[in-house]
Parts: structure tokens; C-alpha cells; sequence
């Protein structure tokens, strides 16, 4: 059995080894800043607009009152940051450094002989593990802390010098420190419990009784800090043991986390016993079954359609209209929410009456879709009714996706949000309430103080060039929202402001969608009365289409020749039944009409 | 003792009285405009600090003397004011009756010393002698609530405590409660969900029954107490909500149908009558005080939702005979709100029988969700009613209701921003007249009121703090162990 040192001189590396492992460090952070500042920036945004992290005393003495609550409270200190995506991906580029280095520091203390390069391809495994569990949306950075602050407080406990304590102070330095612990964390106190269990269990000086009774009382100790506090905290004591504020859904129990802190717990372990049995080229053998590990996990961790959802969540939010029309040019729009928010993109970018087709549809609920309770969904709604000028809609979408977040969560951007649909319906009171509340955040500070600026302006908010325009396109009198009959209140908002180009579009693309002729015959002639000049190419086409299936000759002072060819060229083609000629009209609306599709 | 055990004592009570104090100067004709408004309200000796903020951005510190007309002063200084509870409350019990003088002193941003014009609260001799207050935090949404919860709040320190939070009942969705007369061991509590039901506390012990039956058109939604503690009056309700477009609205509930049953909480069987389950609204029933009739609001029926502002309701009163467990036979109408185009909602009768407040608004039973919904108030004995207009506000106010001791009341009203429904409170004088009303005091309220984002729903006085048997309540949640109410049909 090799001797521990304590100074690690057997595992000091070669110059050249030494190389490796900077370089490996450096290439670590590099890719880590690189995944979460460009490909998976989204996920960032994601995350952030899940809370209200305020700068008040109150907001930290409320969760400081309760286990866990100073994860939460830094997690969710860290993860304001996410609004700017390049410091937002530095925090979690240093978060999960720092968890590389003391998962090294542990492996280092359990095992201060193993050579230095096995050491860090081990530490590299919990790692992984913690970066495939960030791969799922609903985690929070608060678990992230959580570990860290366990395994920090571990390492330092580990680090003191124990040796000449009695073995009553052993046992209270370990209550103590649970409860420190389990008050900081919640449930990552485990892994510190198994930590310091297990580094005494290591030790050969102390009795296997002493061991017995040491594991059996830090195990009962940390079960007890649970029970007490069940009894004050409102929440169910599974609630507790899943670990509250580490998932947006505090009643689901994520086996990804207790597979990471089963590997922080471990991985420590597996060291000691590496050392003990000296065995060649470890570190490769296991770098290599890392890089298998995250080929086969990535996937499974990174899903693509969630990730989808939330790339046009984030395009959503940042209103780039154009991103979302690339992003759907990538790769068709199948989805509610990144059918809805493509259309939104179409039509503010004038695009909607021409190319609604060239993209997969799914009926009127792909122009507005219906009221869900989940946060993405209302938002992306509520921003297609804030565009529109439904601004009562869009504060009632916005504030229903906020309630809807399932940890109870606030949300900077509903609030953000619903600020700005209190100032633009003259709810200057209300607007104050949320901005005062902004005016208590990092990331939103000095818009909200603009604002309040701009509320205490005189004609402030009818001369803001989007809070003016949109105030006057809001219906005046008393109108009930029917989900049913928004073809009408778009309408309306057409009515009241014919320069109103999305609620136009939207206006005559709802009848198309239904596939109701008729009364896309009556929207283009309420439109064209206001707008005599309005011609779009799907008007083109319904029209030839039209006069075609009526028998009669296609209009040529609306139909150009080319829409009249497109149209001849399908129903060749329809007639002909053939999938093969049929397919390459499938984006259009002639065969949305006919195909029932 | 050792002497220098004091040392950290005297530093801290030296650190206390060490706030920094203005030079002498002359006040001047303005009074400061302070968070919340409470310039000349009249409160009860046994309430928290009425602790301010000034409402001045450029204020940099406050310092606040305070004197009673009957004697004693007090001080506070600080960002803002927060005074000392013991001092606060040793000096309201000594000017019962009086005035407290505040005189206020603001420092701004650029180190210069405003003195203000004093202002007044006066101390009123009627004791408010209630623990406190009990109410449902929840946010004023539409469909979607967070964390709904059900607190009780001390009247005399800023204690809040929670008796039920959905978060302890795995998210199930909290309804409002209603205590017999404050009493904190007579109650009923609606839950939602998947193995809701209504819990219920008579003073023997909690039950947990189901009171949708088929022979009634829903779940005992609104409640009210019958004064043995054995009854409760409840409007059984099919609710829908619908939502404005135009500037001015956001949402108008109403009722698809909703009937009136009488809950016999020993028996666990409904009592109804034809009379009061027809295809009109019935809803937010009230026992008189002595019990033998009960008040509640009837409308209608109108074709919805096109006819949401055709929705009236009058006053109406049908006798309830406890020896035979039987509604009245005929209902009699107090207030003809229908013919002046307008709906009343939630009579609340107080407990000595001299009145009874209740709302008026346009149309509907949400007074909540109408801004012009107000408090009126009828003087039992004379019939004579009046709009509570030294109380109401441009906004909402609504859900009232009556110490058990007399002489107070509280309501929600969303005066501060049209959104969130805060707790007022208002001293009746005998002649029906209100004193200005005073928003529920926070140790900071600017913190407190911008941070809030939640409404006081339902709230109503408690004699003594709550305390549930949250275990129980659990494994009855949990368990789905419920017991199903049977129905006495009374003709």
C-alpha cells in the first residue's frame, strides 16, 4: 500500500505533463465560455427571465429565513448576470471552473499520491456530469451553489487539522457544521455528510467503531436538521429531500442531480482506491471514456426541440425578427410557439401577406395561439398581442405566464413588460409600482429610472415613439376579449389605425387560414377601402384562386401573369395526383386550401 | 453583574437615541408628504407603529418627534420612520383619546434641513382589542396564481405568520377563509385541486368535507357564519371570468349560476330551499346578528357574456329558522339596486345589528374587478343609506368587514395603484360616519408596498392566532379522506 504524502511529490507532474494539463485547463474554459456565450447563449436569457433578484434588504432576510435560501440567494445572484450573455457565460464558465478545482482539491485530499494527471481527469467527471445536468432548462444555477458551498465547506472541514480534537468536539464540530451547512444549502448538505464520513472512514487511526458511530450519528444529525425544520418551512417534507429552489419544479425529483453528487461524492473515493493500486495510463483511458460519455449523453442532455423553443424564446425577447426568420429558413417551424413566433417575425418584418406559406401552418391558433398556462407560451403570445396593440391582452399573457412559472418565481421580464403595458394605458400608478420594483434590480435599474423619468414627463409616454403609436392603436370602448372571434378584434385594431401593418396582415391571413373564402373577400375589402393600393401576393393568389374555382377568368389588373402561371402550374399538378408534381407546391396556399393539411 | 456585560447594551441603546438631529429652525406651512398617508387618521391605541417613509426622492434622512397631546414623546430617525414598538405603544396608550403631534424634519441629498408643518393622528378611545387580521395573499390575476396563502397578521407588531400556504399542500390552490366572528377555532377554508374540499374547524376539531353534491350547482364558494357556530351560509358558485380590451378594464367575473345553501356543520348535510336555487344568481349570503335571517344578492339571469353590464344585483333578506333547519318562504328585497342601474355586493352586517356595509358597483358581483365598485353603508334602524364617501376612493374598494368588538372595520382597496388590493382600516362613529381610512402598517412600507405583488384578499378581523394542525391537514389533503355532504331540501 503506498504511502500518503502529504505534499503530493509523487504526483508532481512532468514538464511536460504540466503543459498538457494547462493546456487542457485552458482549452476547458475556452470551449465552456464558448458553448454558453454562442451556441447556448439562449439557455442563459432562459434562465433569467425566471426571477427577480432585488438588491433589498427583505428579498434576502425572506430567503435567508430558510434552509437553502443563501444557494438561492446567490444562484440567483449570479444568475441576473445571464441578461448579458458574454458576462452571463463568464459566470457559468467560472462556476463550473471552480467546481473542477474543488472536486481536484477533494480528489487531492483523499488521494495525495495519485499522480496529478489521473487527478484531474477524475475531477473531470463530475464535470461533465454537471454540465450534461445543465443541458436540462429547469435547473437552476441555485443547485450549482448549493454544491459548491457543500463541497467548499467540506474541503475546508477536511483541511483543518482534526487530529487534536477530542472526540467530542469531532462529533460537535459535525453538527455544527451540518447545520451550517444544511442552513446554506438544503439538501446538498448530503454530499458534505458523505464527504466528511468518508475521509474519516479513510483514516486508519480511528476505530472501526468510532467510524460506525461517526456515519450513523452525521447521517441521523442531518435527518434530524431536516425533520426540525419541516415543521416551520410550507412545504412537504419530500420537498426537502428533492432539494427546494434547485429546480423550476419543486415537486420533481431530478435523477441527474443525485447523479451528480453521487459522483461528487464518490469520484474522491475511486481515487483513493487508484492510488492504492497503481495501474498505467489511467488518465487517458479515462479522458477517452469521457469524450465517449459526452458524445453519447450530449444529445440526450441538449435536446434539440427544447433547445429550439428556447432559441425563439430568446429571439422573442429580443425582438429579432429576422433571427427567427433565419432560424426558420434553418429548419422548418413545427411547433405552436416557433410556428406563432414566425408568422410575428413575418409580420413585423411586412413579410406576412406574401410568404405565410413558404412555412408550415397549423391553422388560425399559429397567428394567436390560445391561452396556455406555461410561462413561454403566454409570453410569446403576449408579445404578439403587444405588437399588435392589444396591450390589455398582452399585460394579462404576460402576467399569466409570470404566475404561471412553477417555484413561484417573479419574473424581470413580465415585469419589465407589464411596466411598459401599464404606461402605454395610462396606469401611471401602477407603472410606478413596477418600475420602483425595477429601480431594486442590477440589469434594469436605469431603464426603470428612464421610464419613471419619462411617466413624470408631460406627454412623455404619448411621444415615445412605440409607447405613443401603441397606445393609439388600443380600442377605446368597453370590448370583451372572445378567443373565437379575434378575426373581429383584429379588425378593430385595423379600424382604429389603418397604419397598424401587423394587425392588417394578421387581419387577412386569419380568414386564409381557416380556409374561409368568404370572408377573406369581405377583410380585403375593408382593408383596400382604407388602403385602395394594398395588393399582396397572398391576395393575388386567394383571388386567382378564387376566380378560378368559380369559373371565371383570373383578374388581371390584380393578378400578375406570374401568380396566375404559379397557380395554373399547381393545379396541374393537384389534378394530376401525383405526389412527385404535388410536392413542390406543398408551401403554398393553394395546396393549404385543397389539401386540408 | 460585571459591568462591562452592559457595554454592548449601552453601546446599542446609545446607538439607538444617536440619530443625527436637526438644527432648530422655523416649520413651515407644508406638511410633509409621506408613505403612506397617514395625516390626520384615526387609529386605535393597540395598533403597530405607524411607521412612514417620505415621499420625496431627494430625501436623505428623516427625523421624527412625536408628541401626545396627554403627554410623553418619542423620536425616530433614520432613512426613514421606524419607530420603537415599546415606546410607540406606551405613548398611544397614554393619549387615548388625543392627538399625536408629529413633527417632521427631512434632510435631502444635499446635507439641507426642511422642517415640516406638524401633522396629527388622533388615538381613538374605542379599542380595537382583535389579535389580528387574516387574509389570502394572492396575486390580482386573471387565471394563473403562484404561491396563493392564507396569513394572519398581529395588529400590535408587524407579525405575519402563515395558516396555510399551497406550497404546504403540494400546490393545491387556496380559497378564502371565513372565521365565525374572528373566532380562530371556528373556520372553513376551500381548497382546490385534485382532493379538494372544504376544510372546516366548528371548535370541535377539523373536517374535510366535499360540498359538491349533484343536487347543487357547485362548491360552497362564499361563506358566512351563523353566530352559534353551527351553520354556515354559503353561495354555491359556477364562475367564469372574461377579459376587457379597452383601456380602462382587465377582467369581469361572473357567475354561470350560483345558489344559496346552508352548511349544518354537526350533521354535515346542506340545507336549500327552491326559493333560493333558481336559474337567477344567488350569492354572498350574510347572517343577520341574531341569526334568524340572512342578507345576500340576487340578480337576474342575463344572457353572458354579451350581457356582463346587465348583471344587477339587488339587496335581499329571506328568514332562516335554526329550530327547523329551514329557509324562509318569501324573499324580501332591501335594496332595488337594479332600478338606479346598479349591482350590490357582500353585505356585511355589523355585530351589534346598528349597520350593514356593503358594495356598489355599476354592474356584477366582483367589486374587486370594478374601479368603481364602493363601500355603502345602512343604518339598520333607520333603512337610511349612504356611499361611504370619506372612505372611497377612485378605485376598488371592496371586501369590508366588521371588528367583532365593535366600532372598526377594514376593507381592500387598490387605491395606491389600481392593481393590488391593500388593507385599510376606519373607526365607525355612532352616527354612521367613517374616520379617513389607514393602509395596514409595515416596518419599512415603501419596501414593503413596492415589493408586494400580491393582493389582501378576503381579509376579516381574528381574536387570537390561528393555529392549524398542519400534519392533520396534510394527510387529509393527501389521503383524499373527505366526507361527502348529504342535502335537506326545506320548502
Amino acid at each position: 500500500m503506498p504511502k500518503e504524502k502529504q505534499n503530493g511529490d509523487a504526483s508532481k507532474p512532468s514538464l511536460s505533463l504540466k503543459y498538457i494539463l494547462t493546456f487542457l485547463s485552458l482549452a476547458i474554459t475556452v470551449l465552456v465560455y464558448y458553448f454558453w456565450a454562442f451556441p447556448y447563449r439562449a439557455a442563459l436569457s432562459y434562465r433569467e427571465q425566471f426571477q427577480l433578484f432585488l438588491t433589498t434588504g427583505s428579498y434576502f432576510t425572506d430567503l435567508a429565513s430558510r434552509p437553502g435560501g443563501i444557494a438561492i440567494y446567490i444562484g440567483e445572484f449570479l444568475t441576473q448576470f445571464f441578461n448579458n450573455f458574454w458576462i452571463g457565460a463568464a459566470v457559468m464558465t467560472g462556476l463550473m471552473l471552480l467546481f473542477i478545482w474543488f472536486c481536484y482539491l477533494l480528489i487531492n485530499k483523499f488521494a495525495p499520491v495519485l499522480p496529478r494527471f489521473s487527478k484531474f481527469t477524475l475531477s473531470l467527471i463530475p464535470f461533465i456530469s454537471v454540465w450534461l445536468l445543465y443541458g436540462n432548462p429547469d435547473v437552476t444555477l441555485c443547485f450549482l451553489t448549493a454544491l459548491l458551498i457543500a463541497i467548499t465547506v467540506a474541503y475546508v472541514s477536511l483541511s483543518s487539522n482534526s487530529d487534536k480534537l477530542t472526540v467530542a468536539e469531532r462529533y460537535l464540530k459535525m453538527a455544527a457544521l451540518t447545520t451550517l451547512v444544511y442552513w446554506l444549502t438544503g439538501h446538498a448538505t448530503i454530499v458534505f455528510t458523505l464527504l466528511i464520513i468518508g475521509y474519516l472512514c479513510k483514516s486508519h487511526n480511528i476505530s472501526i467503531v468510532h467510524k460506525f458511530f461517526f456515519a450513523l450519528l452525521s447521517l441521523v444529525w442531518l435527518a434530524a436538521n431536516i425533520c426540525i425544520w419541516s415543521y416551520t418551512l410550507p412545504y412537504p417534507l419530500s420537498y426537502q429531500l428533492i432539494g427546494i429552489g434547485y429546480l423550476m419544479t419543486p415537486d420533481t425529483l431530478c435523477v441527474v442531480i443525485i447523479v451528480v453528487e453521487l459522483l461528487t461524492v464518490f469520484i474522491p473515493y475511486i481515487a483513493t482506491l487508484l492510488s492504492q493500486r497503481p495501474l498505467k495510463a489511467v488518465a487517458p483511458t479515462l479522458l477517452v471514456i469521457e469524450l465517449i460519455a459526452i458524445v453519447i449523453l450530449f444529445p440526450k442532455a441538449y435536446d434539440k426541440t427544447t433547445y429550439r423553443l428556447i432559441d425563439y424564446d430568446y429571439l422573442v425577447r429580443a425582438n429579432n425578427w429576422n433571427g427567427i426568420i433565419k432560424a426558420s429558413d434553418k429548419h422548418t417551424p413545427d411547433l405552436p410557439l416557433t410556428v406563432s413566433t414566425t408568422n410575428l417575425a413575418l409580420g413585423m418584418t411586412d413579410q406576412l401577406d406574401s410568404r405565410t406559406f413558404d412555412y408550415y401552418q397549423n391553422g388560425v391558433e399559429g397567428l394567436l395561439p390560445p391561452f396556455a398556462k406555461e410561462p413561454l407560451s403566454s409570453w410569446t403570445t403576449g408579445e404578439i398581442f403587444f405588437q399588435l396593440g392589444m396591450i390589455n391582452s398582452a399585460q394579462r399573457f404576460y402576467f399569466e405566464g409570470m404566475e404561471a412559472i412553477p417555484n413561484y418565481n417573479k419574473s424581470s421580464r413580465a415585469i419589465k413588460r407589464m411596466a411598459e403595458t401599464a404606461m402605454i394605458r395610462g396606469e401611471y400608478a401602477l407603472a410606478e409600482k413596477y418600475l420602483h420594483l425595477l429601480e431594486n434590480t442590477l440589469f434594469y435599474k436605469k431603464w426603470a429610472q428612464r421610464n419613471l423619468e419619462l411617466i413624470k414627463t408631460a406627454n412623455g409616454v404619448e411621444s415615445h415613439p412605440l409607447y405613443g403609436s401603441l397606445r393609439n392603436r388600443m380600442v377605446d370602448e368597453d370590448y370583451l376579449f372572445s378567443e373565437g372571434e379575434l378575426d373581429k378584434t383584429l379588425g378593430q385594431l385595423f379600424l382604429k389605425d389603418p397604419g397598424n401593418n401587423l394587425a392588417k396582415q394578421y387581419l387577412i391571413v386569419y380568414p386564409l387560414l381557416q380556409r374561409n373564402l368568404n370572408k377573406f373577400g369581405q377583410y380585403m375589402g375593408v382593408v383596400t377601402e382604407s388602403l385602395p393600393q394594398y395588393n399582396p401576393l397572398l391576395a393575388q393568389q386567394a383571388v386567382a384562386f378564387i376566380s378560378m374555382k368559380n369559373g371565371q377568368p383570373v383578374p388581371t389588373n390584380i393578378v400578375p401573369p406570374m401568380v396566375e402561371q404559379s397557380l395554373r402550374s399547381f393545379a396541374q399538378a393537384w389534378t394530376s395526383k401525383n405526389p412527385e408534381l404535388i410536392a413542390p407546391h406543398r408551401r403554398t396556399l393553394y395546396y393549404y386550401l385543397l389539401s386540408n393539411e | 453583574m460585571k459591568s462591562y456585560l452592559l457595554y454592548p447594551f449601552i453601546c446599542l441603546a446609545l446607538a439607538a437615541c444617536g440619530g443625527e438631529k436637526p438644527p432648530y429652525m422655523a416649520p413651515s406651512t407644508v406638511q410633509p408628504k409621506i408613505f403612506p398617508d397617514y395625516i390626520n387618521v384615526t387609529i386605535p391605541a393597540q395598533i403597530a407603529p405607524m411607521n412612514f417613509n417620505i415621499d420625496d426622492k431627494n430625501a436623505d434622512y428623516v427625523y421624527v418627534k412625536v408628541t401626545g397631546d396627554r403627554g410623553g414623546e418619542m423620536e425616530a430617525s433614520g432613512e426613514w420612520a421606524d419607530f420603537d414598538e415599546k415606546q410607540w405603544h406606551e405613548l398611544t396608550a397614554r393619549n387615548v383619546g388625543a392627538d399625536l403631534i408629529f413633527d417632521v424634519s427631512v434632510k435631502d441629498k444635499q446635507g439641507k434641513w426642511h422642517r415640516y408643518a406638524p401633522f396629527v393622528m388622533h388615538v381613538s378611545d374605542k379599542p380595537l382589542t382583535d389579535y389580528g387580521v387574516v387574509y389570502r395573499k394572492i396575486a390580482p390575476g386573471y387565471q394563473t396564481f403562484s404561491k396563493t396563502g392564507i396569513y394572519q397578521r398581529a395588529l400590535a407588531s408587524f407579525e405575519e405568520t402563515p395558516v396555510l400556504e399551497e406550497t404546504a399542500i403540494e400546490g393545491k390552490c387556496l380559497n378564502c377563509h371565513y372565521s365565525n366572528r374572528g373566532r380562530a377555532d371556528q373556520f372553513s377554508i376551500h381548497i382546490r385541486g385534485k382532493n379538494g374540499g372544504t376544510l372546516l374547524n366548528n371548535g370541535q376539531g377539523l373536517a374535510y368535507l366535499n360540498t359538491k353534491t349533484p343536487e347543487t350547482c357547485g362548491n360552497a364558494t362564499y361563506g358566512y357564519w351563523h353566530p352559534d357556530g353551527r351553520y354556515i351560509a354559503f353561495s354555491a358558485n359556477k364562475i367564469v371570468q372574461n377579459f376587457y380590451l379597452d383601456k380602462q378594464h382587465n377582467i369581469e367575473p361572473w357567475d354561470v349560476v350560483s345558489d344559496l345553501i346552508v352548511l349544518d356543520t354537526e350533521t354535515d348535510r346542506l340545507i336549500t330551499s327552491p326559493l333560493v336555487a333558481t336559474p337567477n344568481c344567488e350569492t354572498t349570503p350574510a347572517f343577520s346578528p341574531d341569526g334568524k335571517k340572512i342578507y345576500f344578492c340576487l340578480a337576474d339571469s342575463v344572457a353572458m357574456p354579451g350581457g356582463y353590464d346587465r348583471l344587477k344585483y339587488n339587496l335581499c333578506t329571506i328568514d332562516f329558522d335554526v329550530d327547523s333547519e329551514a329557509f324562509g318562504s318569501r324573499i324580501d328585497t332591501l335594496i332595488n339596486a337594479k332600478a338606479i342601474e346598479k349591482s350590490v355586493s357582500l353585505p356585511r352586517p355589523s355585530y351589534d345589528g346598528r349597520f350593514l356595509m356593503y358594495n356598489l358597483t355599476n354592474h356584477g358581483t366582483s367589486p374587486i374587478h370594478h374601479a368603481d365598485a364602493d363601500l355603502w353603508i345602512m343604518d339598520l334602524s333607520t333603512g337610511q343609506t349612504r356611499s361611504l364617501i370619506e372612505v372611497n376612493s377612485d378605485f376598488s374598494d371592496a371586501y369590508h368587514n366588521w371588528s367583532p368588538g365593535g366600532g372598526w372595520f377594514l376593507f381592500n382597496s387598490k387605491r395606491l395603484d389600481g392593481m393590488y388590493g391593500n388593507l385599510y382600516f376606519s373607526c365607525i362613529r355612532p352616527d354612521g360616519t367613517a374616520t379617513k381610512p389607514f393602509l395596514l402598517p409595515q416596518r419599512n412600507p415603501r419596501e414593503y408596498y413596492d415589493e408586494a405583488l400580491h393582493s389582501f384578499n378576503a381579509p376579516d378581523f381574528i381574536a387570537e392566532k390561528i393555529i392549524l394542525d398542519m400534519p392533520r391537514v396534510r394527510s387529509m389533503v393527501k389521503s383524499g379522506d373527505i366526507v361527502d355532504v348529504s342535502v335537506k331540501k326545506s320548502y
